[in-house]
C-alpha cells in the first residue's frame, strides 16, 4: 500500500465493512505504521464513546402487538378508501350517471308522445300536494363502516371516558398499554368531545361492528373512569381496577364488555 | 417470515431509531407506523433484510419532512421525557434524565446526515444501506461515519464539561 490509507478506509477496516483484498492491504500497513493504528484506536474510541451516549437515548418500549392492529386497520382503511375513489369505482360512477340519464331521456320522450300509456299516466296524476319525498337510507359502504378515534395524553393519570347512545350488545373493548396516553376509537360518524384527561363518545346510530367500539388505557393509570349509557364499567381508584358493571372477559391485557340490553344491570334503561 | 413476524421482528428497533433520531415519542410511534402502513400499502417484497432497510429508509425520510415542520423538538422532549422505567428511585431518574439530555443535546448538534449515519450504524446496518438511506456513495461512508463520529464525540465532551462546570458553580454559590 502506497502512502497512509484514508480514514474513511481505516474506519470501514474497523466496521469490517472492507472487502477481503483491502483487509489484507490495510492490515499489512497497520503492521508497520504507529501513525496509522493510532488514528484507529482513536476511531474506535469515538466509536466506543458514540455507542454508549446514545444507549443513554432510551426509548420507552412499544407495545407491539397495538401498534400491529393499528397498522392493519389503517392499511385497511386506506385500502377501502382508494377501492371507493379509484378509477374503477369512478368509472362505474359514470356509467351510472350516464345510465341514468339515457333512462330519463327516455323516459321523458315516451311521456311527451301523445297516446302513450305514460303520457295518460302523467295526465290522471292526483295534482294536488306537495311531492311525498321518502327518506331514502344512505348507500352503506360495502366494506363496512371506517373508524375514527382520539387519542390523549394524560398529565397526571386521571381518566374519564363515557359512552353514550351504545345499543344493547355491543362489544367494548378495554386494553391495557404502556406509555402515558389513552385513546378511543369508534365507528365513522360517532361524534367525539374531549377536554382535560376527559372523553366522551356518542355513538348514537352508527353502525356498530364487534370490536370496533375500543378504549386504550395506560396500565399505570392513577384513577380512571370508563362509563357506558352512565353505568360504570371500568374504574381505577388508586391504581387498582375493578368492574363494577356487567362482568368483563379478559384476555391478556383486553377486558371486553357487552352491553346488555334494557332493564338488565349495567342495560340502557333510558 | 408472514406480516404478523416481520413487524414483531422489526418494529421495535424501527420504533426506537425513531424515536432516537426525532427526540419525540409521539412522531416515533407515528412514523414507524406510517411506514409499515406503506410497506402493506405498496405490497414491497423482499428478504427480511432488505424489507428493515426500506422501512428505515422511508422512516428517515418522513422523520425529516416531520423536523422540517416541527423545530420545537427540544421543548417536546423537556414535555414528554422518554422513559423506561416508571417506578425508577428519584436519583436514578435525574441521573438518567442528564445522560439523556446530554447525549440528545450532542446529538442536535449534528445535521441530519450525521445523525442519521450514527443512528442507522447504531441499528447495525451496513454501509451501503446507510448510503442508500442518506443518498451517498457507499464508499464515502467510512469518511462521513468517522467525520460525524468525531463531531458527536467532541459535542458530548463540550455538553459534559458545560455540564461540569455548572455543578462546581452550584456547589460554590
Amino acid at each position: 500500500m502506497k502512502g497512509h490509507p484514508e480514514e474513511g478506509l481505516l474506519q470501514a477496516y474497523l466496521d469490517g465493512e472492507v472487502s477481503e483484498s483491502e483487509h489484507v492491504r490495510v492490515a499489512g500497513h497497520l503492521m508497520g505504521c504507529a501513525a496509522c493504528n493510532r488514528t484507529l484506536d482513536e476511531l474506535g474510541g469515538l466509536a466506543a464513546i458514540a455507542g454508549s451516549a446514545l444507549a443513554a437515548l432510551e426509548t420507552r418500549r412499544p407495545d407491539v402487538e397495538a401498534a400491529r392492529w393499528r397498522v392493519r386497520r389503517e392499511a385497511a382503511t386506506r385500502r377501502r378508501r382508494a377501492e371507493a375513489t379509484g378509477w374503477g369505482a369512478g368509472l362505474r360512477r359514470r356509467v351510472a350517471v350516464a345510465a341514468s340519464f339515457f333512462l330519463l331521456f327516455g323516459v321523458g320522450v315516451a311521456a311527451a308522445m301523445p297516446g302513450s300509456p305514460l303520457r295518460s299516466w302523467w295526465d290522471a296524476r292526483e295534482p294536488a300536494g306537495s311531492p311525498v319525498v321518502s327518506a331514502a337510507s344512505a348507500p352503506e359502504d360495502a366494506a363496512g363502516p371506517t373508524e375514527v378515534g382520539v387519542g390523549l395524553e394524560l398529565r397526571d393519570g386521571a381518566l374519564d371516558v363515557a359512552f353514550s347512545a351504545v345499543p344493547a350488545g355491543v362489544g367494548i373493548e378495554v386494553t391495557l398499554v404502556d406509555g402515558d396516553r389513552a385513546a378511543v376509537f369508534a365507528p365513522e360518524g360517532a361524534h367525539f368531545e374531549t377536554g382535560s384527561g376527559r372523553i366522551h363518545v356518542e355513538v348514537g346510530t352508527v353502525r356498530v361492528e364487534a370490536g370496533s367500539v375500543r378504549v386504550e388505557i395506560p396500565r399505570n393509570s392513577i384513577n380512571g373512569v370508563v362509563r357506558v349509557n352512565e353505568a360504570i364499567y371500568l374504574e381505577v381508584v388508586a391504581g387498582d381496577l375493578s368492574f363494577p358493571g356487567p362482568p368483563p372477559s379478559t384476555t391478556g391485557d383486553v377486558i371486553r364488555f357487552e352491553v346488555p340490553a334494557a332493564g338488565t344491570p349495567g342495560g340502557t334503561d333510558g | 417470515m408472514n406480516f404478523d413476524e416481520l413487524f414483531d421482528d422489526l418494529y421495535p428497533g424501527l420504533h426506537r431509531y425513531c424515536a432516537r433520531l426525532s427526540a419525540d415519542a409521539d412522531v416515533a410511534e407515528d412514523v414507524a407506523q406510517e411506514a409499515f402502513v406503506r410497506l402493506l400499502e405498496r405490497k414491497v417484497q423482499g428478504e427480511p433484510a432488505r424489507l428493515r432497510a426500506w422501512l428505515f429508509k422511508v422512516a428517515t425520510h418522513l422523520i425529516r419532512d416531520q423536523v422540517k415542520i416541527r423545530e420545537n423538538r427540544w421543548r417536546l422532549l423537556e414535555e414528554n421525557p422518554v422513559l423506561p422505567h416508571a417506578h425508577a428511585p428519584p436519583d436514578e431518574v435525574v441521573e438518567r434524565r442528564e445522560r439523556e439530555g446530554m447525549a440528545r443535546r450532542a446529538l442536535d448538534s449534528l445535521d441530519e446526515r450525521d445523525r442519521t449515519l450514527l443512528l442507522m450504524r447504531e441499528e447495525g446496518f451496513a454501509y451501503r444501506e446507510m448510503a442508500e438511506a442518506v443518498g451517498v456513495q457507499s464508499t464515502s461512508v467510512g469518511t462521513l461515519l468517522a467525520r460525524a463520529r468525531r463531531r458527536f464525540g467532541k459535542a458530548v465532551e463540550e455538553i459534559e464539561g458545560e455540564s461540569l462546570k455548572e455543578r462546581i458553580h452550584e456547589g460554590a454559590s
